[in-house]
């Protein structure tokens, strides 16, 4: 295996560098055109991550909610939004329907969906369109490819070997510390870096299943909670606005106070079915751990420094088209992880990720979803921006409270992917309030001289709490779900089935767990 | 096998005592050490032998115990208990339900494994099966799919998947033994002792 050479000969880079082409192509005439002629400069701007507030708060809001899909959010009807709601029921369904149909064929059917949306749209609003589809896939698509490949990459690179005798404080310290990594390497990453140790140290026992079961809902799902880099929907959330610790501070307690629940739970069910085990065997196989690659942490505190950087600084715009532009720090940005993950690949020794068994396989399936997620969430996030004035305003005036928020976004996001689910919540959020995104850092706090918004805060740290928790809802609502059922089961743990984890596991402990979060945060 | 006494099979019995589970125990428990018996009795409950209604399992699972208590009981005990209970009926408050003979028993089981060495490992446990065990209706499907192999995270799917069915029939003290080694495999669900009774 050599993840170089994989990669370049993976179908990413073509689709990237298509991508790239065609801004390229677009930029070229700055005369775009914009039929309507009404799209303000503030609304390209959504591209930074706020820091340009200042200036855009003294915009009036109701000219700017939205950025340049105001005109469209309200001339689009909802129906455009069927392509969105195809790829997320497809994305949910496909793998408990037709698992190897899917796994052939996921490609096709994301482009699919992608063109119901994106010919028509293309042929009725024309530059229109091609801004608005130039503007996700710049501002949101790459950033977030880039993101994940970099993280999946690094962390890829770390190796958890040795293993433990999987007794219940030992188990215990394994969530508690995969929770907390969880934050700062991906869900994805953590779950990576740390399933096979959990299955190593519980080969031993009869009873393990609630260990998995626990270690999907802290570790992939709960424990990404505290930065953009723990879970996809927070990076959507960092990409349109919202400071990069503002996540770190203000889901701190949410977050404690559900994995503290869920790991006091998990230590007495552990107990319990752990003294119902005949004694360890004595076989020696128990090794000290050990934890290779460890260098890849520089490139880890590196990616986070990148991040942090390009929402701390403010350079010049790339015009794009029209009044498209992205900011030259998220390129710098999206440059420097890349080389993170490039440094991390060719100074991590082969045998490292031969243990991890890494493949690109994990983040060509996002690359390919995500862009045609990205492209048919597009109609929906205009239509929400506008507010009352779109097709969604029964949506909007339905979600009017943090506990609503957290509950609505949380339930779809239990069955459909928490990232276009949290940044469709987003939008709503915005909408409803009739303020742009580039208001988002006034909003909570983070802008010298600005007002914060309670409402927009109590709304966001819902809706956030909301993604990331119920992801863990159900095996579909976050991609490391699966991953972790797949690498259980074929370590020889029956793990339940899609109803059954609903059942034994999410409804009885999830469930209440929530119900508690949702009395003591989101009900006022 | 102590339930054969020179290669001559011992006829087992179901046997249904009402009376408070704990005393049964010990009735039985007091039975078997004064006459030395050493011929095996199950309680259906603990061994998954079908028998016991719905109530007595959700009993069960909650850790109540039920007032009627379901055995398998060679023919020696079975003859003791009867003894022994109509004895003590009032004493002890334990009484004989039922008691008709097993005629035959048997055992549906499925399996699903995604690693060829799980998949060995069950087919080598059934093709170990104690002699006297028939497998009758034996449904194996394996799938190998080399384009599924790695970790994958919105299209998991196994290069390898192995899902059986099939049904044990036998002895009844035998199937009861051997289902305990199907149950200790995470990855093999043995359904309940099905009886065919006299």
């Amino acid at each position: 295996m050599n993840p170089i050479r994989d990669l370049a000969h993976s179908k990413l880079i073509p689709i990237l560098a298509l991508l790239l082409c065609a801004a390229m192509l677009a930029a070229a005439p700055v005369a775009a055109e914009d039929p309507h002629g009404d799209l303000p400069d503030s609304q390209a701007t959504t591209a930074a991550h706020g820091e340009n507030v200042a200036e855009a708060g003294h915009e009036a809001a109701s000219h700017e909610t939205g950025g340049h899909g105001d005109a469209l959010g309200s001339r689009l009807p909802l129906w455009s939004a069927l392509p969105f709601a195809g790829i997320l029921l497809s994305i949910a369904l496909f793998p408990l329907l037709a698992p190897h149909f899917w796994h052939r064929h996921f490609p096709k059917i994301s482009a699919f969906w992608a063109l119901v949306f994106a010919v028509p749209f293309l042929l009725i609003f024309k530059g229109e369109a091609l801004q608005e589809i130039l503007h996700i896939y710049l501002i949101d698509y790459i950033p977030f490819i880039v993101l994940l490949w970099a993280l999946f990459t690094i962390a890829g690179g770390i190796y958890v070997g040795g293993s433990l005798r999987g007794s219940p404080k030992v188990n215990l310290l394994l969530l508690l510390i995969g929770t907390a990594l969880a934050s700062w390497i991906g869900t994805t990453g953590a779950a990576m870096v740390l399933i096979r140790p959990l299955l190593r140290a519980n080969a031993w026992r009869r009873y393990k299943v609630h260990t998995v079961v626990f270690f999907i809902f802290l570790v992939a799902n709960i424990g990404g909670s505290l930065t953009p880099l723990g879970d996809p929907p927070l990076f959507l959330g960092f990409l349109h606005g919202v400071p990069f610790f503002w996540v770190t501070t203000g889901l701190l307690t949410e977050m404690l106070l559900v994995s503290g629940i869920l790991l006091v739970v998990f230590f007495l069910v552990d107990t319990w079915f752990y003294r119902k085990e005949e004694p360890a065997p004595d076989d020696g196989s128990s090794e000290p751990i050990r934890v290779e690659g460890l260098h890849n942490i520089i490139f880890l505190l590196g990616v986070m420094a990148g991040v942090i950087f390009s929402g701390s600084v403010k350079l010049m715009h790339v015009p794009i088209m029209g009044h498209l532009h992205v900011e030259l720090q998220n390129w710098l940005k999206d440059a420097w992880l890349i080389l993170m993950g490039w440094l991390s690949l060719v100074t991590t020794k082969k045998l490292i990720r031969e243990s991890n068994e890494f493949s690109w396989f994990p983040i060509k399936e996002v690359a390919y979803l995500f862009a045609g997620i990205f492209m048919t969430i597009i109609p929906a996030l205009a239509i929400l921006r506008v507010g009352a004035d779109g097709a969604m305003a029964g949506l909007i005036e339905f979600v009017n409270s943090p506990a609503r928020y957290f509950w609505v976004t949380g339930s779809l996001s239990s069955f459909l992917d928490n990232a276009p689910t949290y940044l469709t919540f987003f939008n709503t959020a915005l909408g409803s309030l009739g303020v742009p995104e580039s208001a988002v850092p006034g909003m909570l706090g983070y802008v010298a001289g600005v007002e914060p918004n309670p409402q927009f805060i109590h709304d966001l740290k819902a809706i956030s709490s909301g993604a990331v928790f119920m992801g863990a809802v159900t095996y579909i609502g976050n991609a490391p779900n699966f991953m972790v059922k797949a690498i259980a089961e074929e370590q020889g743990i029956a793990m339940p089935s899609f109803f059954g984890y609903m059942l034994k596991y999410s409804l009885p402990i999830l469930i209440p767990t929530f119900i508690v979060a949702t009395l003591v945060f989101f009900v006022n | 096998m102590a339930a054969q006494k020179n290669n001559r099979r011992v006829t087992f019995y179901e046997v249904v005592l009402s009376g408070p589970v704990d005393v049964i125990h010990g009735f039985l428990a007091g039975l078997r050490i004064g006459a030395g018996a050493l011929e095996p009795v199950f309680f259906s409950l603990e061994e998954k032998v079908d028998g016991p209604g719905i109530g007595d399992r959700v009993k069960e699972f909650i850790h109540v115990r039920p007032r009627e208590c379901h055995l398998i009981a060679a023919a020696p005990v079975r003859a003791l208990i009867k003894k022994g209970a109509r004895r003590m009926a009032q004493e002890i408050g334990v009484e004989l339900v039922s008691d008709r003979r097993v005629k035959s028993a048997h055992c549906p089981f499925r399996f699903h494994a995604f690693a060829p060495r799980y998949g060995r490992e069950i087919e080598t446990l059934l093709e170990k099966r104690p002699a006297g065990l028939k497998l009758a209706n034996y449904d194996v499907r394996e799938k190998i799919d080399p384009d599924a192999k790695g970790v994958e995270a919105y299209s998991a799917t196994h290069d390898y998947e192995i899902a059986g069915t099939g049904v044990l029939s036998g002895p009844v003290e035998v199937l009861i033994a051997f289902r305990r080694d199907l149950d200790r495999h995470p990855l093999v669900e043995p359904d309940l002792i099905k009886l065919d009774l006299a």
